[in-house]
């Protein structure tokens, strides 16, 4: 029997007679878990405080209320919203009707065309051979 | 109905009083979750009213599919964990397979009701559970101050009860010899 085993033996008579409160003394290894086990069992310092309770169920009732709150907010909000829409529609029609007159110059398209395409692959292609787990290998042979 | 059912129907009806009650009843294994974890007092309290505050969030979503302390307790590790894992604290030293070092066969008379009134051995045990690493000290609290089955305990942490079962015998096995080096020192 290993050291484990012998402990695990222990660990359970040690267990079984808490349970069944046996009389002490009469294996001091036994025992020694025991000692551990009734320590274990003492209740913990510091604790809540006594009104936690009382604290907790309050900022919960309270959060409830804050869902009503949150839902005339938005309501008001909503409705500021269209009011300036409706105020400044007329300028914003006329501030669109500028910028779409606005003649754009004239670019090498083809040239933007193909430097996104560049883009594209390099990127598709960083992605490939990160998730095949080329890129750290790579990485890791150049570092040593 | 069972308590837990009436509880929570109670609780997602806003009945004045309901979640009070429901805190009241589950508290302390709260309290043992996050504490045990974090260990630092003024965190434990912030975050077990985030626990319950989650909880009260979404009563809703649970299925009575176990106790309901045990679905708080989840809760609760889940909040704990994040919280380590956020301070980027490791939650558990990586499994060994070690043997220990065996029990020394003693023949000296230990007398455990005498070690048990002696405060000195007591918090010198004390101190040796807080060193424990967190999974551990929230493993060996769930089983011996909660008396949680494996099983319970598995479904909170979510580790196979093998692991739970391997981790509680290795804390009581430190703590074993935590209480020899001491009772080594006063012999």
């Amino acid at each position: 029997m290993n050291a484990n085993d012998q402990d695990m033996r222990l660990q359970e008579e040690a267990e079984r007679a808490e349970r069944e409160g046996l009389p002490t003394g009469r294996d001091p290894r036994v025992d020694r878990y025991r000692l551990i086990m009734r320590a274990l069992r003492q209740p913990l310092e510091p604790r809540l405080p006594a009104d936690f309770d009382s604290q907790v169920a309050g900022l919960a009732s309270h959060r409830d209320g804050d869902g009503i709150e949150d839902l005339m907010v938005s309501l008001l909000l909503l409705a500021m919203g269209i009011g300036a829409l409706l105020f400044v529609g007329p300028s914003i029609a006329k501030m669109m009707q500028a910028i779409v007159s606005i003649k754009l110059p004239a670019l090498p398209w083809h040239q933007v065309v193909m430097a996104a395409i560049c883009i594209g692959v390099v990127w598709a292609l960083d992605r490939l051979l990160t998730r095949q787990g080329w890129m750290r290998t790579h990485r890791t042979s150049c570092q040593f | 109905m069972s308590d837990d059912q009436e509880l929570v129907t109670a609780v997602l009806a806003r009945t004045p009083g309901a979640f009070e009650q429901l805190i009241a009843r589950h508290k302390a294994l709260v309290w043992h979750v996050v504490y045990r974890m974090v260990k630092h007092p003024e965190d434990a309290r912030e975050l077990s009213q985030d626990v319950f505050l989650r909880v009260h969030q979404r009563l809703h979503q649970y299925r009575f599919e176990s106790s309901l302390a045990t679905w708080i307790g989840r809760v609760a590790f889940s909040v704990a964990s994040r919280h380590l894992q956020k301070k980027r604290l490791p939650l558990a030293e990586p499994a060994s397979d070690e043997d220990g070092d065996a029990l020394d066969d003693v023949s000296d008379g230990f007398d455990l009701e005498a070690a048990c009134a002696d405060r000195e051995t007591m918090d010198h045990l004390n101190a040796a559970i807080e060193a424990l690493p967190p999974l551990q000290r929230t493993l060996v609290t769930l089983y011996h101050l909660d008396e949680m089955g494996i099983a319970e305990i598995g479904t909170i942490t979510g580790l196979p009860e093998g692991t739970v079962k391997n981790y509680l015998f290795r804390a009581r096995q430190r703590l074993r010899q935590r209480l020899e080096t001491r009772l080594g020192a006063i012999a």
